[in-house]
Protein backbone atom coordinates (compact mmCIF):
# COMPACT_ATOMS: atom_id res chain seq x y z
CA UNK A 1 0.00 0.00 0.00
CA UNK A 2 1.29 3.64 -1.34
CA UNK A 3 2.04 5.82 2.03
CA UNK A 4 -0.09 8.89 2.22
CA UNK A 5 2.87 11.27 1.58
CA UNK A 6 2.94 9.64 -1.77
CA UNK A 7 -0.74 10.08 -2.59
CA UNK A 8 -1.06 13.58 -1.55
CA UNK A 9 2.07 14.26 -3.61
CA UNK A 10 0.37 12.56 -6.66
CA UNK A 11 -2.64 15.37 -5.58
CA UNK A 12 -0.72 17.93 -5.62
CA UNK A 13 0.84 17.03 -9.08
CA UNK A 14 -3.01 16.49 -10.72
CA UNK A 15 -3.61 19.77 -9.33
CA UNK A 16 -0.91 21.47 -10.90
CA UNK A 17 -1.12 19.82 -13.98
CA UNK A 18 -4.96 21.32 -14.60
CA UNK A 19 -3.15 24.78 -13.57
CA UNK A 20 -3.31 26.40 -17.42
CA UNK A 21 -5.60 23.85 -18.85
CA UNK A 22 -8.71 25.87 -20.11
CA UNK A 23 -11.01 23.38 -21.03
CA UNK A 24 -14.70 23.03 -19.51
CA UNK A 25 -13.69 20.10 -17.46
CA UNK A 26 -10.37 20.86 -16.15
CA UNK A 27 -12.52 24.16 -15.09
CA UNK A 28 -15.23 21.83 -13.06
CA UNK A 29 -11.85 19.83 -11.65
CA UNK A 30 -10.47 23.25 -10.14
CA UNK A 31 -13.96 24.51 -9.08
CA UNK A 32 -14.33 21.58 -7.19
CA UNK A 33 -11.32 21.61 -5.40
CA UNK A 34 -11.60 25.06 -4.17
CA UNK A 35 -15.24 24.08 -3.13
CA UNK A 36 -14.06 21.14 -1.00
CA UNK A 37 -11.31 23.40 0.72
CA UNK A 38 -13.76 25.85 1.60
CA UNK A 39 -15.75 23.11 3.32
CA UNK A 40 -13.06 21.94 5.04
CA UNK A 41 -12.26 25.25 6.35
CA UNK A 42 -15.70 25.85 7.96
CA UNK A 43 -14.30 24.62 11.27
CA UNK A 44 -17.34 25.08 13.29
CA UNK A 45 -19.24 23.00 10.64
CA UNK A 46 -16.74 20.09 10.83
CA UNK A 47 -16.90 20.60 14.95
CA UNK A 48 -20.67 20.10 14.64
CA UNK A 49 -20.01 16.92 12.86
CA UNK A 50 -17.34 15.57 14.85
CA UNK A 51 -19.09 16.99 18.37
CA UNK A 52 -22.56 17.47 17.99
CA UNK A 53 -23.76 14.32 16.66
CA UNK A 54 -22.41 12.02 19.13
CA UNK A 55 -23.31 13.92 22.09
CA UNK A 56 -26.81 14.50 20.38
CA UNK A 57 -27.92 10.71 20.15
CA UNK A 58 -26.28 10.09 23.54
CA UNK A 59 -28.70 12.60 25.02
CA UNK A 60 -31.42 11.18 23.23
CA UNK A 61 -30.27 7.50 23.97
CA UNK A 62 -30.01 8.26 27.81
CA UNK A 63 -33.44 10.66 27.63
CA UNK A 64 -36.09 8.74 25.08
CA UNK A 65 -37.72 5.92 27.55
CA UNK A 66 -37.54 2.12 25.95
CA UNK A 67 -41.52 2.31 25.37
CA UNK A 68 -43.09 0.48 22.18
CA UNK A 69 -44.94 3.18 19.92
CA UNK A 70 -46.39 2.54 16.63
CA UNK A 71 -44.60 3.73 13.57
CA UNK A 72 -46.67 3.77 10.02
CA UNK A 73 -44.09 2.56 7.54
CA UNK A 74 -45.49 3.62 3.96
CA UNK A 75 -42.64 1.01 3.03
CA UNK A 76 -44.20 -2.10 4.81
CA UNK A 77 -47.87 -0.93 4.36
CA UNK A 78 -49.04 -1.35 8.04
CA UNK A 79 -47.66 0.47 11.39
CA UNK A 80 -44.81 -1.38 12.95
CA UNK A 81 -44.68 -1.54 16.80
CA UNK A 82 -40.82 -0.57 17.55
CA UNK A 83 -38.71 0.61 20.50
CA UNK A 84 -39.29 4.36 20.69
CA UNK A 85 -35.55 5.20 21.92
CA UNK A 86 -34.60 3.76 18.71
CA UNK A 87 -37.03 5.09 16.75
CA UNK A 88 -35.83 8.73 18.04
CA UNK A 89 -32.36 7.81 17.26
CA UNK A 90 -32.80 7.54 13.78
CA UNK A 91 -35.09 11.00 13.90
CA UNK A 92 -32.44 12.79 15.89
CA UNK A 93 -29.56 11.75 13.62
CA UNK A 94 -31.54 12.77 10.03
CA UNK A 95 -32.08 15.76 12.18
CA UNK A 96 -28.93 16.71 12.75
CA UNK A 97 -26.95 15.95 9.78
CA UNK A 98 -29.75 17.50 7.90
CA UNK A 99 -28.95 20.61 9.68
CA UNK A 100 -25.56 20.38 9.71
CA UNK A 101 -25.12 20.17 5.94
CA UNK A 102 -27.53 22.43 5.09
CA UNK A 103 -26.27 25.16 7.36
CA UNK A 104 -22.44 24.18 5.25
CA UNK A 105 -23.82 24.19 2.41
CA UNK A 106 -25.91 27.48 2.95
CA UNK A 107 -23.09 29.29 4.49
CA UNK A 108 -20.50 28.76 1.44
CA UNK A 109 -23.08 29.48 -0.85
CA UNK A 110 -23.96 32.49 0.63
CA UNK A 111 -20.64 33.51 1.77
CA UNK A 112 -18.92 33.37 -1.70
CA UNK A 113 -21.82 34.93 -3.40
CA UNK A 114 -19.86 38.30 -4.23
CA UNK A 115 -17.16 36.32 -5.50
CA UNK A 116 -18.79 33.68 -7.83
CA UNK A 117 -20.74 36.94 -9.92
CA UNK A 118 -17.50 37.84 -9.92
CA UNK A 119 -15.79 34.94 -11.75
CA UNK A 120 -18.67 34.30 -13.70
CA UNK A 121 -18.21 37.96 -14.89
CA UNK A 122 -14.71 37.40 -15.62
CA UNK A 123 -15.41 34.70 -17.98
CA UNK A 124 -16.25 31.53 -15.82
CA UNK A 125 -18.65 29.02 -16.58
CA UNK A 126 -21.73 29.06 -14.42
CA UNK A 127 -23.15 25.45 -14.91
CA UNK A 128 -19.44 24.37 -14.21
CA UNK A 129 -19.30 26.73 -10.90
CA UNK A 130 -22.85 24.93 -10.04
CA UNK A 131 -21.74 21.66 -11.02
CA UNK A 132 -18.78 22.29 -8.54
CA UNK A 133 -21.01 22.89 -6.07
CA UNK A 134 -22.87 20.14 -5.89
CA UNK A 135 -20.41 17.36 -6.64
CA UNK A 136 -18.30 19.30 -3.41
CA UNK A 137 -21.89 18.76 -1.10
CA UNK A 138 -22.09 15.23 -2.44
CA UNK A 139 -18.55 14.68 -0.94
CA UNK A 140 -19.20 16.26 2.40
CA UNK A 141 -22.44 14.26 2.65
CA UNK A 142 -21.26 10.96 2.07
CA UNK A 143 -18.37 11.04 4.73
CA UNK A 144 -20.89 12.71 7.45
CA UNK A 145 -23.61 10.15 6.66
CA UNK A 146 -21.43 7.47 7.24
CA UNK A 147 -19.78 8.82 10.48
CA UNK A 148 -23.51 9.45 12.03
CA UNK A 149 -24.19 5.49 10.85
CA UNK A 150 -21.13 4.42 12.39
CA UNK A 151 -21.49 6.56 15.75
CA UNK A 152 -25.56 5.42 15.81
CA UNK A 153 -24.28 1.71 15.85
CA UNK A 154 -22.44 2.59 19.31
CA UNK A 155 -25.58 2.73 20.75
CA UNK A 156 -27.88 -0.13 19.23
CA UNK A 157 -27.73 -2.17 15.88
CA UNK A 158 -29.77 -1.46 13.18
CA UNK A 159 -30.84 -4.39 10.74
CA UNK A 160 -29.59 -2.58 8.01
CA UNK A 161 -26.57 -0.43 8.65
CA UNK A 162 -26.06 0.54 4.90
CA UNK A 163 -29.51 1.30 4.03
CA UNK A 164 -29.51 3.71 7.18
CA UNK A 165 -26.26 5.38 6.00
CA UNK A 166 -27.73 5.66 2.50
CA UNK A 167 -30.68 7.47 4.02
CA UNK A 168 -28.97 9.44 6.17
CA UNK A 169 -26.70 10.54 2.85
CA UNK A 170 -29.85 11.44 0.33
CA UNK A 171 -31.29 13.22 3.55
CA UNK A 172 -27.93 15.32 3.92
CA UNK A 173 -28.70 15.94 -0.44
CA UNK A 174 -31.85 17.07 0.51
CA UNK A 175 -31.08 19.55 3.10
CA UNK A 176 -27.57 20.47 1.32
CA UNK A 177 -29.98 21.56 -1.90
CA UNK A 178 -32.13 23.46 0.92
CA UNK A 179 -29.15 25.39 1.66
CA UNK A 180 -28.01 26.45 -1.40
CA UNK A 181 -31.25 27.84 -2.92
CA UNK A 182 -31.30 29.82 0.21
CA UNK A 183 -27.45 30.60 0.09
CA UNK A 184 -28.38 32.20 -3.22
CA UNK A 185 -31.51 33.84 -2.78
CA UNK A 186 -31.28 35.30 0.16
CA UNK A 187 -29.45 38.17 1.68
CA UNK A 188 -29.02 37.70 5.64
CA UNK A 189 -27.17 35.00 6.42
CA UNK A 190 -29.24 34.82 9.98
CA UNK A 191 -32.05 34.34 7.76
CA UNK A 192 -30.75 31.45 6.02
CA UNK A 193 -29.94 29.80 8.95
CA UNK A 194 -33.39 30.40 10.53
CA UNK A 195 -35.56 29.09 7.36
CA UNK A 196 -33.57 25.95 7.54
CA UNK A 197 -33.91 25.62 11.12
CA UNK A 198 -37.76 26.01 11.19
CA UNK A 199 -38.37 23.65 8.48
CA UNK A 200 -36.19 21.18 9.92
CA UNK A 201 -38.53 21.38 13.01
CA UNK A 202 -41.47 21.10 11.17
CA UNK A 203 -39.90 18.03 9.12
CA UNK A 204 -39.25 15.96 12.23
CA UNK A 205 -41.35 16.77 14.47
CA UNK A 206 -44.75 16.31 12.04
CA UNK A 207 -42.90 12.86 11.39
CA UNK A 208 -42.41 11.85 15.16
CA UNK A 209 -45.52 8.99 16.13
CA UNK A 210 -45.53 9.97 18.92
CA UNK A 211 -46.39 13.54 18.56
CA UNK A 212 -48.49 13.12 15.28
CA UNK A 213 -50.07 9.42 15.73
CA UNK A 214 -51.45 10.01 12.15
CA UNK A 215 -48.18 10.36 10.80
CA UNK A 216 -48.82 8.73 7.58
CA UNK A 217 -51.44 11.47 6.46
CA UNK A 218 -50.74 12.36 2.66
CA UNK A 219 -49.25 15.74 3.03
CA UNK A 220 -46.89 14.31 5.67
CA UNK A 221 -45.20 12.38 2.15
CA UNK A 222 -44.38 15.88 0.69
CA UNK A 223 -42.02 16.50 3.74
CA UNK A 224 -37.89 16.30 2.57
CA UNK A 225 -37.19 14.20 5.07
CA UNK A 226 -39.96 11.56 4.58
CA UNK A 227 -38.54 8.85 2.12
CA UNK A 228 -35.61 9.10 4.18
CA UNK A 229 -37.19 8.79 7.70
CA UNK A 230 -39.26 6.00 5.87
CA UNK A 231 -36.22 4.21 4.65
CA UNK A 232 -34.20 3.92 8.04
CA UNK A 233 -36.95 3.21 9.98
CA UNK A 234 -37.55 0.03 8.21
CA UNK A 235 -33.03 -0.45 8.13
CA UNK A 236 -33.08 -0.74 11.43
CA UNK A 237 -36.18 -2.70 12.45
CA UNK A 238 -36.64 -5.14 9.05
CA UNK A 239 -34.46 -6.84 6.70
CA UNK A 240 -37.05 -5.54 4.00
CA UNK A 241 -36.19 -3.53 1.08
CA UNK A 242 -36.75 0.44 1.04
CA UNK A 243 -34.05 1.81 -1.27
CA UNK A 244 -36.76 3.79 -3.60
CA UNK A 245 -38.13 5.55 -0.25
CA UNK A 246 -34.89 6.99 0.16
CA UNK A 247 -34.33 8.41 -2.96
CA UNK A 248 -36.85 10.61 -2.96
CA UNK A 249 -33.98 12.64 -1.08
CA UNK A 250 -32.97 12.79 -4.67
CA UNK A 251 -36.16 14.32 -6.02
CA UNK A 252 -36.03 17.29 -3.76
CA UNK A 253 -32.42 17.58 -4.49
CA UNK A 254 -33.16 17.71 -8.13
CA UNK A 255 -36.32 20.09 -7.61
CA UNK A 256 -33.39 22.50 -5.56
CA UNK A 257 -31.08 22.16 -8.47
CA UNK A 258 -33.21 23.56 -10.77
CA UNK A 259 -34.89 26.34 -8.82
CA UNK A 260 -30.61 26.79 -7.95
CA UNK A 261 -30.17 27.04 -12.03
CA UNK A 262 -32.32 29.67 -12.17
CA UNK A 263 -31.52 31.75 -9.34
CA UNK A 264 -27.86 31.71 -9.78
CA UNK A 265 -28.08 32.71 -13.57
CA UNK A 266 -30.38 35.57 -12.71
CA UNK A 267 -27.77 36.60 -9.99
CA UNK A 268 -24.88 36.17 -12.04
CA UNK A 269 -26.39 37.57 -15.24
CA UNK A 270 -24.46 40.55 -17.16
CA UNK A 271 -27.01 42.94 -16.45
CA UNK A 272 -25.72 45.75 -18.48
CA UNK A 273 -26.58 44.07 -22.10
CA UNK A 274 -24.00 46.41 -23.67
CA UNK A 275 -23.70 46.34 -27.32
CA UNK A 276 -20.21 45.45 -28.81
CA UNK A 277 -18.57 47.15 -31.70
CA UNK A 278 -18.93 45.17 -34.43
CA UNK A 279 -16.05 43.18 -34.81
CA UNK A 280 -13.72 42.95 -37.31
CA UNK A 281 -13.69 39.73 -38.84
CA UNK A 282 -10.16 37.65 -40.14
CA UNK A 283 -11.22 37.41 -44.06
CA UNK A 284 -9.69 35.02 -46.02
CA UNK A 285 -10.27 35.72 -49.97
CA UNK A 286 -9.27 32.79 -52.45
CA UNK A 287 -8.81 34.37 -56.28
CA UNK A 288 -8.34 30.98 -58.41
CA UNK A 289 -7.25 31.78 -62.40
CA UNK A 290 -9.00 29.49 -64.18
CA UNK A 291 -7.71 27.98 -67.68
CA UNK A 292 -10.34 29.69 -69.40
CA UNK A 293 -8.94 32.85 -68.47
CA UNK A 294 -11.59 33.68 -65.56
CA UNK A 295 -11.30 34.10 -61.87
CA UNK A 296 -12.73 32.06 -59.38
CA UNK A 297 -13.30 33.87 -55.78
CA UNK A 298 -14.11 32.62 -52.45
CA UNK A 299 -14.89 34.29 -49.55
CA UNK A 300 -14.76 33.33 -45.82
CA UNK A 301 -16.50 36.22 -44.45
CA UNK A 302 -19.34 36.92 -46.55
CA UNK A 303 -19.78 39.09 -49.83
CA UNK A 304 -16.78 40.72 -51.11
CA UNK A 305 -16.63 44.09 -53.25
CA UNK A 306 -14.90 43.35 -56.55
CA UNK A 307 -13.49 46.21 -58.28
CA UNK A 308 -11.80 46.09 -61.48
CA UNK A 309 -10.62 50.12 -62.39
CA UNK A 310 -10.33 51.30 -58.79
CA UNK A 311 -8.91 54.67 -59.64
CA UNK A 312 -11.90 55.78 -61.25
CA UNK A 313 -14.31 53.91 -59.17
CA UNK A 314 -17.61 56.20 -58.31
CA UNK A 315 -18.39 56.67 -54.85
CA UNK A 316 -21.36 54.94 -55.35
CA UNK A 317 -19.62 51.39 -56.62
CA UNK A 318 -19.76 50.25 -52.67
CA UNK A 319 -23.83 50.48 -52.35
CA UNK A 320 -24.29 46.97 -52.86
CA UNK A 321 -21.81 46.27 -49.78
CA UNK A 322 -24.07 44.95 -47.30
CA UNK A 323 -24.46 47.23 -43.70
CA UNK A 324 -22.59 44.89 -40.69
CA UNK A 325 -24.79 44.95 -38.10
CA UNK A 326 -24.76 45.73 -34.75
CA UNK A 327 -25.06 42.90 -32.67
CA UNK A 328 -26.20 42.36 -28.96
CA UNK A 329 -23.37 40.34 -26.91
CA UNK A 330 -21.79 40.43 -23.78
CA UNK A 331 -19.07 43.10 -24.50
CA UNK A 332 -16.34 41.33 -22.53
CA UNK A 333 -15.95 38.43 -25.14
CA UNK A 334 -14.95 40.83 -28.07
CA UNK A 335 -11.27 42.29 -28.54
CA UNK A 336 -11.50 45.04 -31.68
CA UNK A 337 -8.34 46.30 -33.36
CA UNK A 338 -6.06 48.13 -31.76
CA UNK A 339 -7.24 46.95 -27.89
CA UNK A 340 -5.09 44.29 -26.08
CA UNK B 1 -10.76 62.21 -32.58
CA UNK B 2 -12.92 59.95 -34.78
CA UNK B 3 -16.05 58.70 -33.59
CA UNK B 4 -14.41 55.45 -33.47
CA UNK B 5 -11.34 56.15 -31.39
CA UNK B 6 -12.49 54.85 -28.16
CA UNK B 7 -11.91 51.70 -25.97
CA UNK B 8 -15.23 52.49 -23.70
CA UNK B 9 -17.99 54.79 -24.32
CA UNK B 10 -21.22 55.28 -22.43
CA UNK B 11 -24.26 56.46 -23.92
CA UNK B 12 -27.33 57.82 -22.37
CA UNK B 13 -27.10 55.92 -18.79
CA UNK B 14 -30.22 56.13 -16.81
CA UNK B 15 -30.25 54.33 -13.74
CA UNK B 16 -32.91 54.64 -10.76
CA UNK B 17 -33.57 53.03 -7.09
CA UNK B 18 -36.77 53.17 -6.68
CA UNK B 19 -38.18 57.09 -6.85
CA UNK B 20 -34.43 57.99 -6.73
CA UNK B 21 -32.96 58.89 -9.56
CA UNK B 22 -28.85 58.15 -9.65
CA UNK B 23 -27.53 58.35 -13.11
CA UNK B 24 -29.45 60.78 -15.75
CA UNK B 25 -28.19 60.62 -18.67
CA UNK B 26 -24.19 59.46 -18.45
CA UNK B 27 -22.02 60.23 -21.37
CA UNK B 28 -18.31 60.09 -21.84
CA UNK B 29 -15.83 58.11 -23.97
CA UNK B 30 -12.78 56.34 -22.74
CA UNK B 31 -9.94 56.74 -25.06
CA UNK B 32 -7.03 54.02 -25.59
CA UNK B 33 -3.89 54.95 -23.89
CA UNK B 34 -5.74 57.74 -21.29
CA UNK B 35 -6.02 57.47 -17.41
CA UNK B 36 -9.90 58.94 -16.54
CA UNK B 37 -10.84 59.98 -13.45
CA UNK B 38 -14.55 60.84 -12.12
CA UNK B 39 -14.89 62.35 -9.11
CA UNK B 40 -18.02 62.89 -7.31
CA UNK B 41 -19.50 63.36 -3.63
CA UNK B 42 -20.79 60.37 -1.26
CA UNK B 43 -24.40 59.47 -2.97
CA UNK B 44 -23.30 60.97 -6.18
CA UNK B 45 -23.59 57.55 -7.61
CA UNK B 46 -19.92 57.32 -8.51
CA UNK B 47 -20.06 52.95 -7.80
CA UNK B 48 -23.85 52.77 -9.33
CA UNK B 49 -21.68 53.86 -12.34
CA UNK B 50 -18.93 51.64 -12.17
CA UNK B 51 -21.15 48.89 -11.37
CA UNK B 52 -23.25 49.70 -14.92
CA UNK B 53 -20.10 50.09 -16.66
CA UNK B 54 -18.88 46.62 -15.30
CA UNK B 55 -22.17 44.75 -16.98
CA UNK B 56 -22.71 44.36 -12.38
CA UNK B 57 -25.74 46.12 -12.62
CA UNK B 58 -28.16 46.90 -15.46
CA UNK B 59 -29.00 50.74 -16.16
CA UNK B 60 -32.81 51.30 -17.31
CA UNK B 61 -31.74 53.12 -20.19
CA UNK B 62 -28.24 53.78 -22.11
CA UNK B 63 -25.83 51.60 -23.38
CA UNK B 64 -22.27 51.20 -22.93
CA UNK B 65 -19.77 49.90 -25.90
CA UNK B 66 -16.14 49.10 -25.24
CA UNK B 67 -13.22 46.96 -26.99
CA UNK B 68 -11.62 44.27 -25.22
CA UNK B 69 -11.38 42.67 -22.39
CA UNK B 70 -12.45 44.10 -18.92
CA UNK B 71 -10.77 44.13 -16.00
CA UNK B 72 -12.95 45.76 -12.75
CA UNK B 73 -11.48 46.24 -9.26
CA UNK B 74 -15.05 47.07 -7.26
CA UNK B 75 -14.66 49.15 -4.18
CA UNK B 76 -16.33 46.50 -1.91
CA UNK B 77 -13.32 43.65 -1.23
CA UNK B 78 -14.65 40.73 -3.35
CA UNK B 79 -12.38 38.01 -2.28
CA UNK B 80 -13.50 35.07 -0.86
CA UNK B 81 -12.07 34.46 2.84
CA UNK B 82 -11.86 30.46 2.61
CA UNK B 83 -9.06 30.49 -0.36
CA UNK B 84 -5.61 31.74 -0.11
CA UNK B 85 -3.89 34.10 -2.28
CA UNK B 86 -2.94 31.48 -4.58
CA UNK B 87 -5.91 30.00 -4.70
CA UNK B 88 -7.60 33.04 -6.03
CA UNK B 89 -5.03 33.46 -8.92
CA UNK B 90 -5.49 30.05 -9.76
CA UNK B 91 -9.14 30.72 -9.96
CA UNK B 92 -9.27 33.49 -11.85
CA UNK B 93 -6.80 32.24 -13.87
CA UNK B 94 -9.51 29.49 -14.68
CA UNK B 95 -11.74 32.41 -15.55
CA UNK B 96 -9.46 34.57 -17.60
CA UNK B 97 -8.87 31.77 -19.61
CA UNK B 98 -4.95 32.13 -18.44
CA UNK B 99 -2.56 29.96 -19.90
CA UNK B 100 -0.09 31.11 -17.07
CA UNK B 101 0.60 32.90 -14.36
CA UNK B 102 2.96 35.14 -14.75
CA UNK B 103 1.52 38.26 -15.08
CA UNK B 104 -0.22 37.55 -11.59
CA UNK B 105 2.89 37.04 -9.80
CA UNK B 106 4.49 40.29 -11.74
CA UNK B 107 1.39 42.29 -9.50
CA UNK B 108 1.86 39.99 -6.74
CA UNK B 109 5.44 40.85 -6.34
CA UNK B 110 5.24 44.96 -7.17
CA UNK B 111 2.28 45.36 -4.44
CA UNK B 112 4.15 43.75 -2.23
CA UNK B 113 1.75 40.51 -1.91
CA UNK B 114 4.36 37.69 -1.98
CA UNK B 115 4.71 36.54 1.58
CA UNK B 116 1.04 36.29 1.80
CA UNK B 117 0.36 34.03 -1.61
CA UNK B 118 -0.70 30.53 0.95
CA UNK B 119 -2.16 32.53 3.85
CA UNK B 120 -6.33 33.27 3.46
CA UNK B 121 -7.71 35.93 2.73
CA UNK B 122 -9.86 36.02 5.50
CA UNK B 123 -6.80 36.74 7.63
CA UNK B 124 -5.54 39.51 5.62
CA UNK B 125 -5.50 43.26 6.45
CA UNK B 126 -7.90 45.41 5.14
CA UNK B 127 -5.38 47.31 3.04
CA UNK B 128 -3.73 43.60 1.61
CA UNK B 129 -7.14 42.82 0.89
CA UNK B 130 -7.14 45.46 -1.47
CA UNK B 131 -4.11 44.80 -3.11
CA UNK B 132 -5.50 41.67 -3.81
CA UNK B 133 -8.27 42.70 -5.17
CA UNK B 134 -6.71 44.67 -7.36
CA UNK B 135 -4.59 42.28 -8.70
CA UNK B 136 -7.72 39.98 -9.84
CA UNK B 137 -8.92 43.41 -11.61
CA UNK B 138 -5.60 43.46 -13.63
CA UNK B 139 -4.02 39.70 -14.27
CA UNK B 140 -5.60 39.31 -17.28
CA UNK B 141 -3.88 42.25 -18.61
CA UNK B 142 -7.21 44.25 -19.57
CA UNK B 143 -7.71 46.64 -22.45
CA UNK B 144 -9.99 48.59 -20.48
CA UNK B 145 -9.92 48.81 -16.61
CA UNK B 146 -12.47 50.00 -14.35
CA UNK B 147 -11.65 50.91 -10.83
CA UNK B 148 -13.49 51.85 -8.27
CA UNK B 149 -11.46 53.55 -5.27
CA UNK B 150 -8.57 51.38 -5.75
CA UNK B 151 -5.90 53.10 -3.48
CA UNK B 152 -7.85 52.85 -0.76
CA UNK B 153 -5.63 51.99 2.58
CA UNK B 154 -2.74 51.66 0.63
CA UNK B 155 0.29 53.07 2.02
CA UNK B 156 2.76 55.54 0.33
CA UNK B 157 4.85 52.90 -1.09
CA UNK B 158 1.82 50.63 -2.54
CA UNK B 159 -0.43 53.68 -3.83
CA UNK B 160 3.11 54.72 -5.84
CA UNK B 161 3.68 51.27 -7.02
CA UNK B 162 -0.33 51.21 -8.02
CA UNK B 163 0.92 54.45 -9.97
CA UNK B 164 3.48 52.92 -11.75
CA UNK B 165 1.30 50.20 -12.98
CA UNK B 166 -1.39 52.11 -14.39
CA UNK B 167 0.86 54.43 -16.17
CA UNK B 168 2.39 51.36 -17.41
CA UNK B 169 -0.99 50.55 -18.19
CA UNK B 170 -1.52 53.27 -20.68
CA UNK B 171 1.62 53.40 -22.50
CA UNK B 172 0.64 50.48 -23.55
CA UNK B 173 -2.48 51.74 -25.04
CA UNK B 174 -4.81 50.27 -22.14
CA UNK B 175 -7.35 52.83 -20.89
CA UNK B 176 -7.78 53.07 -16.87
CA UNK B 177 -10.91 54.35 -15.74
CA UNK B 178 -10.33 55.60 -11.66
CA UNK B 179 -13.51 56.77 -9.71
CA UNK B 180 -13.29 58.86 -6.54
CA UNK B 181 -14.75 60.69 -3.78
CA UNK B 182 -11.25 63.15 -3.52
CA UNK B 183 -9.93 64.80 -6.43
CA UNK B 184 -6.09 64.76 -4.54
CA UNK B 185 -3.47 64.20 -7.22
CA UNK B 186 -5.23 64.93 -9.97
CA UNK B 187 -2.01 65.58 -11.74
CA UNK B 188 -1.82 61.90 -12.41
CA UNK B 189 -4.97 61.66 -14.67
CA UNK B 190 -5.13 62.89 -18.37
CA UNK B 191 -8.91 63.90 -17.80
CA UNK B 192 -10.93 64.82 -15.06
CA UNK B 193 -14.63 64.81 -14.98
CA UNK B 194 -17.07 65.28 -12.03
CA UNK B 195 -20.24 63.28 -11.35
CA UNK B 196 -23.04 65.66 -10.48
CA UNK B 197 -27.01 65.33 -10.43
CA UNK B 198 -26.29 62.35 -12.35
CA UNK B 199 -24.55 63.53 -15.20
CA UNK B 200 -20.55 63.57 -16.11
CA UNK B 201 -19.39 66.97 -16.43
CA UNK B 202 -15.81 68.00 -17.45
CA UNK B 203 -13.82 69.32 -14.87
CA UNK B 204 -11.02 71.84 -16.09
CA UNK B 205 -7.68 70.40 -17.75
CA UNK B 206 -5.43 68.37 -15.62
CA UNK B 207 -1.96 68.79 -15.47
CA UNK B 208 -0.98 65.99 -17.71
CA UNK B 209 -3.47 66.92 -20.03
CA UNK B 210 -2.16 70.58 -20.12
CA UNK B 211 1.55 69.15 -20.81
CA UNK B 212 0.70 68.53 -24.31
CA UNK B 213 -0.48 64.99 -24.05
CA UNK B 214 -1.96 63.83 -26.98
CA UNK B 215 -5.27 62.79 -25.38
CA UNK B 216 -8.25 65.22 -27.08
CA UNK B 217 -10.45 67.38 -24.26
Amino acid sequence: MRPATAVLADLRAARRSLDGRTTWWAKLLKAIGFEVTQHARNHLALGLVVCFIPVWLGVVHTVIPNNTVEFHSRVLGHAMRVDANELAMISAVINAVTLIIGFMQFASVRRSSDFDQRLVLAGHPRLSMLAAKFVALVLVSMPTAVYAAVVMDLFWEPRQPALVGFSLFTSALTYGGLGMVLGLALSSELAGMFVIIMVSLIDVMVQNPIINPSADLGPVRLLPTYGSMQAAAVAGFTDDGAIGHALLGLLWLLLFGLVSVTVFHWRTKDHAGHITSPATQTASVVVTSRADGTLSIESTAGPILLCSQLPGCPASCDRTVPQQRVRKARAVRMTAPGAS
Amino acid sequence: MSSEDFTLQALGLYKAFGSHQVLRGVEFSLRPGEIMGIIGENGAGKTTLLRVLSGELRADSGSVVHRGRLGYCPQRIVVNNELTVEQHLRYFQSAYQLATLTRAHELVERLDLTRYLNRKAGLLSGGTKQKLNLVLALMHDPGVVLMDEPYQGFDWDNYLAFWAITRELCDRGQSVLVISHIAHDIKRFDRLHRLRDGQVHAEKATARHTAGRKVAP
